[in-house]
């Protein structure tokens, strides 16, 4: 590379500026945006030559520590996608062309239209991931604190000292947050929470005015608008987790004009319908991140996209089949021991666990598997499965999760789905917006007897469409439109549920006493197992489909009860159970598993 | 990119204005000035096409005019100004505007200062009309996604729906002032919302003498606009899987206001502009642009099969789908194509999308042409699916639940306005789904009050009301289809038929189709689910249809085309109806427990779907085909209980169809039986041909008829 004229990390703009430059000084400029190498060149810098952990993630992290129009990571949800923004990019001052690209303000010289052009870019409301548990954040917000000092990074801090001469950055202040930095991951933690409480204290009285639809009632959290250039946003689906990499811009002067705008257009807005989206999120709340470029975290890749020093972060390839089924021996007993030594509701909850919606064969979502856990108390005297207990375990092995009390105060509240507000142009976010792979626990242990709102009975129905078909229905007013969402469904019962009717009923037998410590050692080799076997592919084999055919019929013939949905269970199983051994096709060992699971299960129920 | 030359356009919209001829051999914008002349037009609509057609090819000044539209609809406008005729007639009555412009005129004659240009009348004011541009008419609308930064000062053509729109205000175009020292007129074209008002005199006068005259507004010279502003919204079917749908602003002038409510599904041609800054966001110029689309058309959606006008490709379609033949069944197999199965069903429902036309007597009774079908089955046999597809794919469609929907849900109801007090009337379902379909779930647990109101519904197609002093009678004209659980949820088969199908009979026979689909135990068809469901899981997709189904837009233009035609039924085939439905009514007097109610209704259905198959032929007389096709149907409806029970009489199906057509010949008294008679009387008792010739062939060895080598006619043997 040429001497580094640009440093990605300290100063991405001027980066940006080198490239624009080298490319318009070959010629003139065209209608469109074009990318002139800025996208390959930081996607390389950050992912493969480790400056991934310079990168600081702004979710958690106190705003105010990080220079502004410095290259940062964001990693959130997609709650809303707004319209797109035309702004002017590139424009001619005297004979240089100049370009605003990845940047909010730019003092434009008034110029005519030819010295002008105008390009789009896409802005998208991002909130922190719904869910997501405490142990996936951590392992994200790890910065370079155990990366050995290398030239590069020595480099970088002196790019980053011209960095704060050009945005006029208080130079004591970045050495306290780098000296911070250094002292270790606990240090790092602690500052961060501090930080981020003393946010939300200041926030709290001014937050009403403008509702930033943070989901679940989480407070402390930074939603950021995320805008994206180039149509990079193409493969980007609302609900998708993403982590963005970009300029972070936050120009107070923008602000103010608002503020003032806000003031005196009051009364014109009303008239006109002029919603400017940006009045209603005001910077200062919420930070706006040019997006450079973005990788999307499927459920596949969250553990090789973690920093390399997260404690989570195994190598999968290091596991092989006997360590699969030694982990999930021991998880299998560590659920049982949860269960208060029920085995099978410990072998149905791990396959409820690694249950993901695998294909969409319409209306059918294949691959789900709701459970319903009843505690009927005839099974032991006053000693209830606290929900809480469950959900805890649950979010200690799953990297988001969500546990649902079903009161009647919630349900009759306001609606769980989301829907369009016209007048604010914005998405209502709702409980049930949830990126793919959020577990979500139904609490029906909480519901009394009493009466259902419209919106209860609304919210109902919502949660049944979400177990049945894996469907959340967002209201548009005009029509609605069905989102497909992969969320796996538990309700907690006192008996079988005919609200949620689940794909598995289960009846739980505890023998011994609940307990629920979790040994602290394997859980992180149970989170990667999961992981892994989550994302385990699966085929049934030709040979045995004869097989399963036949006992399928005679199955049907013995009991007429048994239908398409049971089929569907029992093939799903068998899958699921496959890859929890990490195999990869279905043997007929595993079949008769299944079945030997399911006459249990039946046997249970018929006492019932 | 070479300079654009706007003055020699200007002279070529001249020329077009003046010399354009069209295809009837009138001057088309000339006719159209001269009524703008005698104000008798307002908006000037110049059609892209006719520019085209005008240049003979030549795209040059139809392209420029397109990309740059903004710029040429006042280059029209101006041109306008040049050519518009002396009006022919004389105008009635001055009204304030032409007292105003006599004025001026007056005044301008007088002046001598006209080298002032902020004195000189800007044209805007003088003129009373508008002129828009419409864009191809052969061109597609684009989805609102698709349309960018590069298409920003072009004409482009969206469909949306509308979601808001504003009140119609006053927008100022001309601001007039006058001046208090010098008495000047002082002219002020407004091109933004928001406008800086003019403070002090600039005319020439009063810069000289350094007077800083106050300028007065004067609110009844200057030139106001109508304008209405509206957000159009994405249409559900243009939003890709996993994004929110996207809005555009519209700005309405003119006489196009208050043309869109929210709600309105709409096509809107207009020029993409980014908005002039303004205020306080000029302040941030560069930054961030605004957009907007300047409306030059809206059109509504057509909502109903009666309006729906085939686009050119759509035609080609349907002639070709005619061509490939077997159109009936490709049709019904793409409805619901998820759907495993139900062949039949599928049939009857596309039937009832096609429906028969509706017959107006001479002494003003009115013969429904809808068709109702009632599905009955066991639970888990994709019912509510089917109905919930078939609401999506017609225009029109409506679906409700029996349980969800009280009698008011269902009919109509009468509600005091919050604000006014006074009474109003709401539809319901039924009434919304006019002209459509309404779809009924869970039909039989609907409340016995509620069922009541349906009956008039299915046979008049009216709601009637008499509630709240307000008595009126709404359209229904709706083909009901209904889902329904069997009385003890799943069928009983040791009881009647009358007792599984809870439905009082008055109700019964209003459907012209009572589909019973039952979850029988047979080990093909268990065999056929198990391998369904394993293909499902192994390969993650459906098992392949075994053909390409039909896409639900094609599946509407035809039907939609279909339903122009009117078919009638023939006088040598009404004899063939009325011995059908004899033997129908026969069959029903010596069945003990009969499965439906054969009444006078029933031979209106017969008829009714025999006429919809005519249709979908595109045929204009019904044929005996058609008529069999209908009575098969109506057997096989019942088909389910039906070869139940012909297993407990101990009859198989070969000697069932002996006696068939042995029966039919002793009727007509012949010992000939032609092959197409033959196959049409056990097609309506639900056989196949299959079984036809295996009968053919098992009596013809027993000696019993003998059997015409080539065209397999029957000749009974007489003994």
């Amino acid at each position: 590379m040429v001497g580094k004229a640009y440093d990605c990390v300290a100063n991405p703009l001027g980066a940006v500026r080198f490239l624009f430059d080298k490319v318009t000084g070959q010629g003139p400029i065209d209608g469109h945006s074009s990318d002139w190498g800025v996208h390959p060149l930081f996607s390389k810098t950050v992912l493969e030559d480790g400056a991934l952990s310079q990168v600081p993630e702004i979710n958690a992290g106190p705003l105010d520590t990080i220079p502004i129009h410095s290259l940062v990571r964001f990693r959130g949800m997609v709650q809303d996608m707004f319209n797109v923004d035309y702004y002017v990019g590139a424009y001619k001052d005297g004979d240089v062309w100049r370009t605003t690209k990845y940047s909010d303000v730019a003092v434009v010289p008034p110029c005519s239209e030819a010295n002008m052009r105008i390009w789009d870019r896409r802005p998208l409301y991002c909130v922190p991931v719904p869910g997501e548990n405490l142990w996936v954040k951590n392992a994200f917000n790890l910065r370079d604190s155990q990366i050995p000092v290398s030239p590069a990074n020595g480099d970088a801090s002196m790019n980053q000292k011209r960095a704060r001469e050009e945005f006029r950055m208080n130079i004591e202040d970045m050495d306290t947050d780098l000296l911070e930095t250094n002292e270790g991951p606990a240090e790092n933690k602690r500052s961060c929470r501090g930080a981020t409480t003393s946010n939300g204290e200041a926030k709290s009285p001014s937050l009403e005015p403008h509702d930033l639809n943070i989901p679940l009632g989480e407070k402390n959290l930074v939603p950021c608008v995320v805008k994206i250039y180039d149509g990079l946003d193409a493969d980007l689906k609302l609900n998708d987790i993403v982590e963005f990499f970009g300029v972070l811009t936050f120009d107070p002067e923008l602000t103010r004009h608002h503020a003032f705008m806000g003031e005196i257009l009051d009364g014109v807005q009303e008239a006109f319908l002029d919603e400017d989206i940006s009045s209603q999120l005001p910077a200062s709340k919420v930070p706006r991140l040019h997006s450079i470029f973005h990788r999307k975290l499927s459920r596949d890749n969250l553990f090789r996209a973690m920093p390399r020093n997260a404690p989570e972060c195994i190598d999968l390839d290091a596991f092989n089949r006997s360590s699969f089924a030694e982990l999930r021996t021991s998880l299998v007993a560590r659920l049982t021991e949860i269960f208060g030594g029920d085995g099978l509701a410990a072998e149905y909850l791990l396959l409820h666990l690694l249950s993901r919606v695998h294909a969409r064969v319409e209306p059918m979502a294949v691959g789900k598997l709701s459970l319903n856990i009843v505690e009927s108390s005839a099974s032991r005297e006053g000693v209830f499965l606290p929900a809480t207990m469950v959900s805890q375990a649950i979010a200690a092995l799953l990297p988001r999760s969500h546990l649902m009390p079903l009161s009647l105060e919630f349900l009759n509240e306001k609606p769980i789905a989301p829907r369009k507000n016209y007048s604010s142009n914005r998405l209502v976010t709702g409980d049930l917006q949830l990126a793919e792979g959020t577990h979500l626990m139904l609490d029906e242990t909480a519901l009394k007897s009493g009466q259902l709102t419209e919106i209860g009975l609304q919210n109902v129905q919502f949660l049944k469409n979400l177990m049945e078909w894996q469907k959340v229905e967002y209201d548009f007013e005009f029509y609605k439109m069905e989102m497909p969402a992969d969320v796996p469904v538990l309700v907690l019962s006192t008996a079988r549920s005919r609200l949620f009717p689940a794909d598995v009923v289960l009846p739980l037998r505890p023998t011994l006493n609940f307990s629920s410590n979790l040994s602290p050692d394997l859980v992180a080799k149970w989170r990667t197992y999961l992981g892994a076997a989550r994302a385990g592919d699966h085929t049934i084999d030709p040979s045995i489909q004869k097989i399963l055919e036949e006992d399928l019929v005679t199955a049907r013939q013995e009991d007429r009860s048994i239908g398409p949905e049971v089929f569907h269970r029992w093939l799903t199983m068998a899958r699921l159970l496959s890859v929890s051994y990490g195999e990869s096709t279905l043997s007929l060992e595993r079949w008769q598993m299944v079945r030997e699971l399911e006459r249990r299960l039946a046997e249970r129920l018929r006492v019932c | 990119m070479p300079k654009p030359d706007f003055k020699g356009d200007r002279e070529l919209c001249k020329d077009f204005l003046r010399n354009f001829i069209a295809d009837n051999g009138e001057s088309k914008y000339m006719d159209m000035l001269q009524q703008v002349a005698n104000r008798k037009l307002r908006s000037i609509d110049i059609e892209l096409d006719d520019l085209r057609n005008f240049e003979g090819g030549d795209e040059g000044l139809v392209e420029r005019v397109r990309s740059n539209a903004r710029r040429y609809v006042g280059l029209f406008a101006e041109a306008i100004d040049d050519v518009l005729p002396e009006p022919t007639e004389t105008l009635a009555g001055d009204d304030d505007y032409d007292i105003l412009m006599r004025q001026r005129l007056d005044d301008t004659a007088d002046n001598t200062d006209t080298s002032d240009p902020l004195q000189k009348m800007p044209p805007e004011i003088k003129r009373f009309f508008e002129v828009h541009l419409k864009a191809f008419v052969k061109e597609k609308a684009q989805a609102l996604r698709e349309v960018r930064a590069c298409h920003i000062g072009q004409i482009v053509k969206i469909r949306g729906i509308i979601t808001r729109c504003t009140d119609v205000k006053p927008l100022m175009q001309v601001a007039v002032y006058t001046c208090e020292e010098c008495g000047f007129e002082i002219y002020q074209e407004v091109t933004a919302r928001s406008f800086m008002p003019l403070l002090e005199c600039p005319s020439t006068r009063c810069r000289t003498n350094n007077t800083k005259g106050q300028l007065i507004l004067q609110l009844r010279a200057s030139k106001f606009l109508k304008f209405q502003e509206a957000k159009i919204q994405e249409l559900a079917e243009h939003v890709p899987k996993g994004h929110i749908p996207r809005s555009m602003t519209v700005n309405i002038q003119g006489d196009l206001t208050r043309k869109v409510g929210p709600g309105d599904m709409v096509e809107i041609s207009g020029i993409f502009l980014p908005t002039p800054f303004t205020g306080f966001r000029a302040m941030r110029a560069g930054l961030v642009a605004d957009t907007y689309l300047e409306a030059m058309s809206i059109t509504h959606f057509k909502k109903r099969y009666e309006e729906y006008v085939l686009r050119g490709d759509e035609q080609e379609t349907i002639e070709k789908l005619i061509d490939e033949g077997d159109t009936y069944n490709r049709l019904a197999r793409s409805l619901a194509p998820e759907i495993f199965g139900h062949d039949d069903v599928k049939k009857a429902l596309l039937l009832l999308l096609v429906g028969a036309p509706t017959r107006k007597l001479s002494d003003g009774m009115k013969i429904r042409g809808d068709l109702h079908i009632c599905l009955m089955g066991d639970p888990g046999v994709a019912k509510s699916q089917l109905l919930k597809y078939m609401v999506n794919v017609a225009p029109r469609g409506v679906y409700t639940t029996g349980r969800g929907s009280s009698g008011v849900g269902l009919t109509a109801a009468v509600h005091k306005d919050s604000v006014t007090g006074e009474m109003v009337l709401e539809g319901g379902a039924l009434v919304l789904a006019d002209m459509g379909i309404c779809a009924i779930d869970e039909f039989d647990k609907m409340e016995e009050s509620d069922r009541t109101a349906i009956h008039e519904v299915m046979e008049q197609q009216t709601v009637s009301i008499a509630k709240a002093g307000i008595t009126t009678s709404l359209n229904a004209r709706t083909a009901v289809l209904a889902a329904a659980n069997p009385a003890w949820g799943r069928y009983d088969m040791r009881r009647t038929p009358a007792e599984n199908i809870n439905l009082p009979s008055a109700l019964l026979s209003r459907f012209d189709l009572m589909w019973l689909i039952l979850d029988r135990a047979d080990m093909d068809s268990d065999l056929e689910l198990a391998r369904h469901v394993l293909h499902v899981h192994q390969k993650c997709e459906p098992p392949p249809l075994g053909f390409a189904p039909l896409d639900a837009s094609i599946l509407r233009a035809y039907i939609s085309a279909a339903r122009k035609v009117t078919p009638w039924v023939p006088r040598d085939l009404t004899e063939y109806v009325a011995t059908a439905y004899s033997a129908m009514r026969q069959e029903e007097a010596q069945s003990a427990a009969p499965y439906s109610y054969t009444t006078a209704r029933t031979l209106l259905s017969i008829l009714r779907i025999s006429e919809a198959l005519a249709r979908l032929r595109f045929s204009t007389v019904v044929a005996q085909s058609d008529v069999d096709e209908a009575l098969r149907l109506m057997q096989m409806s019942k088909f389910s209980l039906y070869s139940d029970e012909r297993k407990k009489s101990g009859l198989d199906a070969i000697s069932d169809i002996y006696s068939i057509i042995r029966d039919e010949a002793a009727r007509l008294n012949t010992l000939d039986v032609s092959y197409g008679h033959a196959l049409n009387w056990i097609s309506r008792k639900a056989y196949t041909e299959a079984q036809l010739k295996e009968c053919l062939e098992e009596y013809a060895a027993l000696n019993v008829w003998q059997i015409d080598q080539s065209t397999f006619d029957i000749h009974f043997i007489d003994n």
